[in-house]
């Protein structure tokens, strides 16, 4: 369904993306993996639009998303890193902001709205505006407005950051069962745990470049490791314990 | 706790706004128009000058001594409503803000130190700008207008002058910071920013209303007349009466008034410690409300969306695409509930009808002369009057526009700039002005036209000023390839004198059509035909030229420096 080739992103001299290739095949949900600074987010930006790649390109089903940007970004849902959304507005008023951007009739984005609002708890909430929402509730309204078109590809950066446990929950499961629809995901995250019980499929990001593109289940029976210790070991990671011990020593210096 | 002090000082006008290139031009436009307001205040001293050796030149007092009178009222009023706009411009940071409270609660620092800094950084602002204005006008206008028929001497002149002001001037910034702190622990929550916001607006819009006021009650007409019981309200002419008395006058008016000037800033400085106090007890008064139920976040909740999940649905809308109504509520969403924006746009109102009031007063005055030619300055003030108030408001409602809020969330409109909806996007943009600025402009004009100048007349100059808006609103959109609110700003971005430029071009074109109108108007109804045609052509074919534009172009996002590549045209062509 979605093929980056080549994607490469310079900004000035630093290249901070480099011949970074991979798929992501209807139905499946691709883990991305990468320490910070990895490029990660770069790569999700050039994939949503927000950036031009300087070199590659990216192809839904085949076909240059530049030839057609409008119909690729029809079929996209994005959750930003970040819960970067007007906060001035209520999460009602943000929905309809962005089902009608999209198109969308404004009567049926209500009603959309409203049950979207109220799945994802914030139904009591809808009227305030998200000036005073918590971090997890501005999430839920990211995602909540990255699903109102029924997107076929959904891309999430760091879509759990700030949820509660039982949150959590829900959008593992929920999301699972959107890929089982025939969505394909993008799931961009630091937390291991999550992608080793969402993903059957990681890409890993280190300094740019992709150094690992596999089946989780086949990366670990590689190495015989968890998905940690496989991240660490292909991301250069130095050795944590000797780090922590080395932080310790220069915070009790004074 | 100096170094809380500084941050507290530097951030008392909300820098967080702009980055670094933005910070930089701002301050090329700051220091612009400081230039300007010096060089102003320079020329009011030859002016003083000049008035007071013709008055010391006649052979009795009376006439010296209304005009001093007058002309001392006028000082402390304008004082006294500088000090007012400044403190309102700051009215937000008085008190310590939520930004303060959370980021500064966990930090190993006293609350008894953040509001000292708090308080300590305020006086350092307040008493510099008091001694600012004191020195430069209480010290310097007894001394330009010496004259021998002063009844007292320079040194009590100065010293009665330089304490009415500084009073005056502490009681603007002591009624602003007792207004806010009343807001922040009075109101419920909820109502907090939203309130914050309102005074902040009233009180600089109302500052630029009162100015005609004010001219009007300094006026030597105005003091022939004598004492007003109205004085009263008006709080400048409370210190009018503190400077009367300290130079020994004992008339019962200025007693009264001198009374009033003590009382009022010690009841201002008793609400603002209370509130300090208050807020000091309850800290957690300056925290949002978490928004966990309806109950609780009632009061920070806006109207309900109607069936179609429309705010600010009406039936003209369902016309428009969804585009076209997404970025019309986006706008007039954040128009309403953003600070900096709301303000920019108010005061840009507030001057438009303050100059109208003013000049429509003027008429007002000339036409209770017994003079054949009475009626004319109310005709031109009428004539007038819609365009001041469209360039004003338009200007400001651009100024608003362009200004960036929430700027790391404009990924929305860029994921989904489709270009089918891009055009019905800045269509909506056009509206905004049409409906904020023009079409009020056109309304609050349109009755005062017709009584002016009668039925026919008045709805002639009503279609040239419709007419000159919609040129007005094709020079403004020329270009524009942005929703509002949404792209980088770059102050001071282009080079001045193109700036200069567009204003004098601004200005002439509408001195031209409105002169042309008043003088045109009663006498040959075929050159105001003639006008219209040429007016309405202008106006179509911009409107052709921008529409095709803005269904090619894409959208901006960043504002880009004027001309950034400047080519020599060295190289062989």
């Amino acid at each position: 369904m979605l093929e980056a080739r080549r994607l490469t992103k310079q900004f000035g001299g630093l290249t901070v993306v480099r011949d970074v290739s991979f798929t992501i095949s209807r139905g499946e949900i691709l883990g991305y993996l990468g320490p910070n600074g990895s490029g990660k987010s770069t790569t999700i930006k050039m994939i949503v639009g927000l950036l031009e790649p300087t070199t590659g390109a990216i192809f839904l089903d085949g076909r240059d998303v530049t030839d057609d940007p409008v119909t690729f970004k029809s079929k996209l849902g994005y959750v930003p890193e970040e819960p970067h959304l007007y906060t001035h507005l209520t999460a009602t008023e943000y929905l309809m902001l962005v089902g009608r951007l999209r198109g969308l009739d404004g009567a049926r984005v209500a009603a959309k709205s409203e049950e979207l609002l109220r799945l994802f708890e914030l139904h009591d909430a809808r009227y305030a505006t998200m000036s005073a929402y918590s971090k997890g509730m501005r999430q839920r309204v990211l995602l909540a407005a990255a699903l109102l078109h029924d997107p076929e590809l959904l891309v999430l950066d760091e879509p759990f950051s700030g949820l509660d446990v039982s949150a959590d929950v829900l959008f593992r499961t929920f999301l699972r069962a959107l890929a089982d629809e025939g969505r394909a995901i993008l799931f961009s995250s630091h937390r291991l745990d999550v992608v080793e019980k969402v993903c059957r499929r990681v890409v890993i990001l280190h300094r740019g470049h992709v150094v690992a593109d596999d089946d989780i289940a086949t990366l670990r029976s590689h190495r015989s490791a968890s998905l940690e210790e496989v991240f660490a070991e292909v991301t250069r990671q130095e050795d944590a314990s000797a780090t922590a011990a080395h932080i310790v020593k220069v915070v009790r210096t004074w | 706790m100096w170094i809380l002090t500084r941050y507290f000082l530097d951030n008392l006008f909300g820098r967080q706004l702009l980055d670094e290139e933005g910070i930089m031009g701002l301050r090329r436009v700051l220091i612009f128009a400081a230039t300007g307001a010096v060089s102003l205040a320079l020329y009011i001293p030859r002016i003083l000058h000049k008035k007071y050796a013709d008055l010391d030149a006649l052979v009795g007092p009376e006439p010296y001594r209304q005009a001093i009178i007058s002309d001392t009222f006028l000082m402390i009023c304008l004082i006294v409503m500088l000090a007012g706009f400044i403190a309102a411009l700051a009215a937000p940071a008085m008190f310590p803000t939520e930004v303060d409270y959370v980021t500064l609660t966990p930090l190993p620092i006293s609350r008894r130190r953040i509001f000292a800094a708090k308080v300590a950084a305020v006086l350092v602002f307040a008493g510099t700008v008091i001694l600012a204005v004191v020195f430069f006008f209480a010290v310097s206008f007894p001394l330009f207008t010496h004259s021998r028929w002063s009844e007292d001497a320079e040194l009590a002149r100065i010293g009665s002058l330089a304490v009415a002001t500084a009073a005056g001037s502490a009681f603007a910034f002591l009624a602003v910071m007792a207004a806010q702190g009343l807001i922040l622990t009075v109101l419920p929550r909820g109502w907090v920013a939203r309130a914050s916001m309102l005074l902040q607006s009233a009180a600089i819009a109302g500052l630029i209303l009162m100015a005609p006021i004010v001219f009007s009650l300094a006026s030597p007409q105005a003091w022939q007349r004598g004492w007003q019981p109205e004085w009263l309200l008006f709080p400048p002419a409370w210190f009018l009466g503190v400077e009367q008395m300290l130079l020994g006058r004992e008339q019962a008016w200025i007693v009264t008034l001198g009374r009033i000037g003590l009382i009022g800033p010690a009841v201002a400085v008793s609400i603002t410690i209370a509130c300090y106090g208050w807020l000091y007890r309850k800290p957690e008064r300056l925290a949002s409300l978490p928004p966990k139920s309806p109950e609780t976040a009632g009061l920070t909740r806006v109207q309900a969306p109607d069936a179609n999940g429309s705010r600010v649905f009406r039936p003209g809308e369902s016309l428009h695409g969804g585009a076209w109504t997404a970025v019309w509520i986006f706008l007039t969403s954040t128009l309403a509930r953003n600070r900096l924006p709301q303000l920019i746009f108010l005061i840009a109102w507030a001057v438009g009808l303050a100059f109208v009031a003013n000049s429509l007063q003027n008429g007002l005055r000339h036409m209770a002369l017994p003079d054949s030619n009475a009626e004319w300055p109310m005709k031109g003030a009428a004539v007038d009057m819609p365009f001041v108030l469209m360039v004003l408001s338009v200007a400001g409602l651009r100024a608003a526009f362009l200004l960036p809020i929430s700027l790391s969330a404009n990924w929305m409109f860029r994921v989904t700039d489709f270009p089918r909806a891009r055009a019905e996007r800045l269509d909506a943009v056009e509206q905004a002005f049409i409906r904020l600025a023009i079409l009020p402009a056109l309304a609050i004009a349109a009755p005062v036209q017709i009584w002016a100048l009668g039925a026919g007349p008045g709805l002639l100059a009503l279609m040239v000023a419709t007419l000159s808006a919609a040129v007005l609103l094709e020079f403004v959109l020329i270009g524009w390839r942005r929703v509002p609110f949404t792209c980088t700003w770059l102050p001071g971005k282009r080079p001045l004198p193109f700036a200069l430029l567009t204003v004098v071009l601004v200005y002439l074109v509408t001195a031209a059509v409105a002169g042309f109108t008043a003088a045109t108007i009663t006498r040959t109804p075929r050159g105001i035909v003639g006008l219209s045609v040429l007016l309405a052509t202008v106006a179509a074919v911009l409107r052709w030229a921008r529409k095709r534009s803005w269904a090619r172009d894409p959208l901006e996002f960043e504002d880009e420096p004027f001309d950034r590549v400047q080519k020599l045209g060295l190289g062989p062509s």
